[in-house]
């Protein structure tokens, strides 16, 4: 009892460790899994992962290195893995670990602090383990964030004890590798590593500022460094790989949207205004929402914190008590007030972002300050620094209000009585504050965006079959940027990865500009109409051995009808995987003696479908390309025509929704492509064969055109699913306008309103008004009566005239146009509206401007690529007024875009380099080892991975000997990575490695070595301790 | 009860009356500027070059306070409490803009005090900071 009585901060603080095991009560067989939580379906898989800087497993790779920083986080998965745990239990342990290192490390720093007063302590570890900003943290267990929060209160006791001389310097300096250890998973995004740095270095500073004498400077000076050397030589082996590449691959202006990721910092700083971030509050997911039900999209909880009083107040309460603390400061922890009164500042200034007033000087910052854009989630990195601050100061109050209590006076003991009540409160209070963290609500049970998954049997199963499935990459099915499995997992990269080492493919939400996300948008295109050979194509570019279609997840894209069962690999469950090319696939390193310079090169329009899966696409103005004697004579090209009806459509979508290109007509019935050559060449013409019937175009006869305004014909030579091959044709050096007339039907029937009523009463008012089909010349040319409809609506509600469009091909875009005349009351609008069955899907909403003449208002609409019908809505809107709106519609119309590729390609001058052949073995992923043979001639190494300059080659002859060899390297097929070689032997061998991996190496040698000498030493220092004691 | 009502009060109303004899230059001076601020507000001078705002004003006025009447981060903080008992009570009255502006006051105002707070730190006395 008496040992109780001593010890109950610890076992609350035990209590405090085990929230997490809350979480999984009563749920079941689940995991925490999805969105930016990734816990692995294979710990061993991720872990080994964490030792290579280079990732193959997504989208043709990228540099790791700062993912490497997670090694120590992934260690803690997956010890208990291989000691026979099951995944559930696996994640609980990991979970707990890190909950009760933050409760530990906040207790361990409130001891220190807030001596001999253990409410105060407990008070400090509630309000720094239980708070709203680690919801996020907690809901996506995001790595760095708690690595940061675990670490803060460690390394701040460490420097308490050193003034306090409590420590000895060489056993700081061995806590300080431990820290260094715990920190290392903040290096995943370095931003929150250098949070770190801001707060230890803002506490000395504070320190310093409120003590300032020189030999207390030099003395916490020496301190700091002996916390932080150690601890960053423990972290080498990620900050190196990681600076190394910041310093060479990132601008130090604008970095963040020069590496290709979505800069979103003001979408984030939307709701960072002060108050919500002095409260906490400032997550951006907290905000969106439902207009209608007014409850929150994604955080059901929030609605608690912003509509009941009880929790408003204690929002509000806990920065007031902050305040509070500061009026009456203790002298002897003077420096603490500054500390933490200067972490609030600063941590609200750089969490609010850019949001006004303070934004503004953010801003200014990101503009001047270099590679400051990296900061681009402030509130998520800065907060920790208020957390700290705010539990500090509330602590620092109560911890005054405690030692207060100097006489054993009743008034003075009922004072201390009370004082200890408000803490208890406090503490309580924040428990309920905080109840989403403890009972697990922020991981939304229940509802179907819910972080608890329970993996089917099947998704386990696959593991083994896709480790022994065919080679090349996967590339997964349904093509949304996110996936939503019917099962609950929803996640923003694909799912195998959790589950195996395999090379996989998917449209990455973070880099949708990407030249292979370009690719493969197109890839899939190919695949959705039906184009096998230019999927097959594009297959060999990207490496693709496998078609992965997820049958369970929740999306509106097309079925893979084209993909036959001669193609299936094997499938298990709802899970199908489709050998893909059939024939095989294109290997990652391979050698080509098809090269073709493209234009344009750019990874906007990728065209290159119409070449075979091995050919080689180049960019005619590198530099380094250029260095390639006679270059010219061994390459080909391979020209886009501009589509003037593509353009058109594109122009209308860039620029800004106004009037002028709406009030006009367009003529959708030629296409005119426009090519330029650069030389006198034959070319042979290929068109994009997809649907070309629908437009009048006979493939079995070849095609009439008009070049620069001359009659040719094309004739046919070869069709194939994807492509029509004509027979080449001699160009002249020049531009060139190729005009094709098509036949485009209005999709519209009866849109004329001359013949049979074609149009459906509907809207929100049920189609109760007036409609009338009205006879007039005023619309007529001729001497001929026209109709027109007249629809009045006095309704309440919005009414229209629907009609559904014939024939809708989704895969296309549309053009719409109507002659339209307002009479009196609300603006004529047209709704566009695509439905799945009673599904909607997109809507598209135009205003006609109040014109009381007939006025020609045309419009495009791109459609969502699912399977859907399309409705055009005629709507004569509600408006107050008694008289209700009129308003008269004529000659509907709905056209196609025709936007078929036309590309020309000169083979003439190719085949002239040789072609050895390669077998190679991929020995990490940061290494490749390859033979090459009967290369009697220069020829080409093409490397199927995302190119990096860091990616190097080396040559060594048979013996194995290094030759003197430095081969010109250069960017193929958008995003791949090529070498020309010349004077090879013709047998010989290369490796093809990734540099920074050596920098990690080199980091964690320094890293072992450094807790290896640190441990010496503290022995032998300890050692000696004890003799000089005895 | 009442005596000593009365007793806080002269007491309150003297040392008030010490203290603006004391500062009397201070005290016209800084209301000289802070009406001159708010009729060139009003006005809407210097628009758009220097946006002059209730914000700036406000930041201004405390500035001026530490300068002209001397107070200390005590009476500094004891605003920014003020500010922030307001931004309570607005949110308890669901007038969200007036929270939130009240919040910035309480912010700027934690900037300064804590600015001053340092200063005081280091330059009160030896024998105060030896405490």
């Amino acid at each position: 009892m008496k040992k109780l009585f001593t010890y109950w901060p610890y076992l609350i603080i035990i209590l405090f460790g085990l929230t997490p095991l809350l979480w999984f009560y009563k749920k079941g067989d689940v995991l925490i899994n999805g969105i930016d939580t990734n816990f692995p379906l294979d710990p061993e898989v991720w872990f080994m992962r964490r030792f290579y800087v280079w990732n193959s497993v997504a989208n043709g790779g990228l540099d790791f290195s700062s993912s490497t920083a997670g090694l120590f986080f992934h260690l803690i998965q997956v010890i208990p893995y291989k000691l026979g745990f099951n995944l559930q239990q696996v994640q609980m342990i990991s979970l707990v670990f890190w909950f009760f290192l933050i409760v530990l490390g906040a207790f361990l720093f409130a001891r220190v602090v807030f001596t001999k007063k253990p409410l105060v302590q407990l008070l400090f570890v509630s309000l720094y383990s239980f708070n709203i900003y680690l919801f996020n943290s907690w809901e996506n267990v995001k790595v760095a964030n708690l690595s940061l929060m675990a670490a803060i209160p460690f390394a701040l006791m460490l420097l308490v004890l050193l003034r306090q001389k409590a420590i000895t310097i060489s056993l700081a300096i061995l806590f300080s590798v431990s820290v260094g250890i715990i920190l290392s998973g903040a290096g995943i995004n370095p931003a929150y590593f250098i949070s770190f740095f801001i707060i230890i270095s803002f506490y000395i500073l504070a320190e310093i500022v409120s003590n300032f004498n020189k030999q207390f400077i030099i003395s916490r000076l020496r301190h700091l460094l002996v916390i932080c050397i150690p601890l960053l030589l423990v972290n080498l082996f990620w900050v190196l790989p990681t600076f190394f590449f910041i310093s060479h691959q990132i601008s130090s202006s604008g970095s963040i949207d020069k590496i290709g990721f979505t800069n979103w910092i003001d979408s984030l700083s939307e709701n960072t205004s002060i108050l919500n971030v002095l409260r906490l509050q400032g997550a951006w997911d907290w905000y969106p929402v439902d207009t209608q039900t007014n409850t929150p999209y994604y955080i059901p909880y929030a609605s608690n914190y912003f509509y009941k009083l009880p929790f408003i107040l204690f929002s509000l309460l806990l920065p007031l008590l902050a305040l509070l603390s500061l009026l009456k400061y203790e002298n002897k922890n003077r420096h603490l007030y500054v500390a933490f009164g200067a972490m609030l500042v600063i941590g609200v200034f750089l969490g609010a972002g850019t949001h006004l007033p303070t934004g503004a000087v953010f801003r200014f910052l990101l503009d001047h300050l270099p590679f400051f854009t990296l900061f681009r989630s402030p509130w998520y990195i800065f907060t920790p620094l208020t957390v700290m601050a705010i539990a500090g100061l509330v602590s620092l109050l109560f911890y005054n209000l405690n030692r207060a209590r100097t006489s054993g006076s009743k008034i003075f003991l009922l004072f201390s009585l009370v004082v200890s009540l408000l803490t208890v409160t406090i503490i309580i209070g924040n428990f309920f504050y905080s109840y989403p963290l403890i009972s697990g609500k922020i991981f939304r049970p229940g509802r179907p965006d819910s972080f608890y998954v329970q993996f089917p049997d099947y998704v386990i199963q696959s593991k083994d079959r896709l480790i022994n499935a065919s080679e090349g990459r996967i590339v997964s099915y349904p093509d949304r940027e996110m996936e939503n499995f019917e099962w609950g997992y929803r996640g923003i990269e694909t799912v195998l990865q959790l589950l195996v080492d395999r090379e996989t493919l998917f449209l990455p939400l973070n880099m949708p500009d990407s030249p292979v996300a370009s690719i493969l948008e197109e890839f899939y295109l190919n695949l959705k109409k039906g184009e096998i050979t230019a999927a097959e194509s594009l297959a060999g570019k990207l490496n693709i051995g496998l078609v992965f279609n997820k049958k369970d997840q929740v999306a509106v894209s097309y079925k893979l009808d084209y993909l036959s069962e001669d193609y299936l690999s094997f499938q298990s469950g709802k899970w199908v995987f489709y050998k893909f090319p059939d024939l095989g696939f294109t290997p990652k390193i391979f050698t080509t003696d098809k090269i073709f310079f493209s234009y344009p090169y750019n990874s906007e329009l990728p065209f290159f479908s119409a070449l075979k899966s091995t050919d080689l696409v180049l960019n005619p103005y590198d530099n380094i390309v250029r260095e390639i004697v006679d270059i010219d004579k061994v390459s080909g090209s391979v020209v886009l025509a501009q589509n003037s009806q593509v353009v058109n459509f594109l122009d209308y979508k860039k620029t800004d929704s106004h009037l002028s290109n709406r009030l006009l007509s367009r003529d959708l019935s030629e296409v005119i492509f426009t090519v330029e050559f650069n030389e006198d060449q034959v070319y042979q013409p290929i068109l994009e064969r997809y649907r070309l019937e629908d437009f009048g175009v006979d493939i079995t006869k070849g095609i009439e055109i008009e070049i620069n305004n001359q009659k040719h014909f094309w004739a046919i030579q070869d069709i194939d699913d994807s492509s029509v091959y004509f027979y080449p044709v001699f160009f002249p050096k020049g531009t060139y306008q190729i005009k094709i007339k098509i036949v485009n039907k209005n999709l519209v029937e009866y849109g004329s309103f001359n013949g049979e009523i074609g149009f459906t009463k509907g809207g929100e008012g049920k189609g109760e008004g007036l409609y009338e089909t009205v006879e007039t010349k005023e619309q007529s040319s001729s001497e001929e009566m026209e109709k027109f409809l007249s629809i009045t609506n006095i309704n309440k509600a919005d009414i229209a005239a629907i009609f559904k469009l014939s024939s809708f091909n989704p895969m296309s875009d549309y053009y719409f146009e109507a002659n339209y005349k307002q009479v009196y009351g609300n603006h004529a609008q047209i709704l566009i509206t695509q439905w799945d069955q009673d599904k909607l899907l997109k809507v598209g909403k135009e205003t006609m401007p109040n014109y009381p003449n007939w006025r020609v208002f045309s419009f495009y609409y791109d459609p969502v690529r699912a399977k859907s019908d399309l409705f055009i809505e005629l709507t004569a809107p509600y408006i107050k007024d008694p008289l209700g709106t009129t308003v008269l519609f004529d000659d509907i119309k709905a056209y196609k875009v025709f936007s078929n590729k036309l590309v020309f390609v000169n083979k003439n001058n190719s085949a002239i380099l040789s072609t050895p052949q390669v077998t190679f073995k991929k020995i990490s992923p940061t290494l490749y080892e390859a033979e090459i043979k009967d290369a009697d001639k220069p020829h080409l190494i093409v490397f199927s991975e995302n190119y990096s300059p860091f990616w190097q080659l080396s040559l060594y002859d048979e013996k194995g000997l290094k030759l003197p060899i430095n081969p010109l390297h250069f960017s193929a097929n958008l995003y791949a990575n090529a070498w020309y070689l010349e004077n090879t032997p013709q047998s010989y061998k290369i490796k093809i490695s990734y540099y920074p991996q050596e920098l990690f190496l080199l980091g964690i040698k320094i890293a072992a070595v450094t807790v290896v000498f640190l441990l010496i030493l503290t022995l032998v220092i300890s050692i000696r301790q004890r003799r000089y004691k005895v | 009860m009442k005596q000593s009502i009365d007793k806080l009060r002269f007491n309150l109303n003297d040392q008030l009356q010490n203290w603006a004899q004391e500062k009397v230059l201070g005290i016209f001076i800084f209301t000289i500027v802070l009406v001159l601020l708010l009729l060139l507000y009003s006005a809407g001078y210097f628009a758009p070059y220097i946006p002059l705002t209730i914000n700036l004003i406000v930041v201004m006025a405390i500035i001026l306070s530490i300068i002209l009447l001397q107070l200390n981060s005590k009476f500094i903080f004891s605003t920014a409490i003020f500010f922030w008992v307001l931004t309570i009570l607005f949110m308890i009255f669901n007038i969200d803009v007036w929270a939130e502006r009240a919040a910035i006051y309480s912010f700027e105002t934690l900037i300064i005090g804590i600015i001053l707070l340092v200063i005081e730190i280091n330059f009160s006395s030896p024998g105060k900071q030896d405490e």
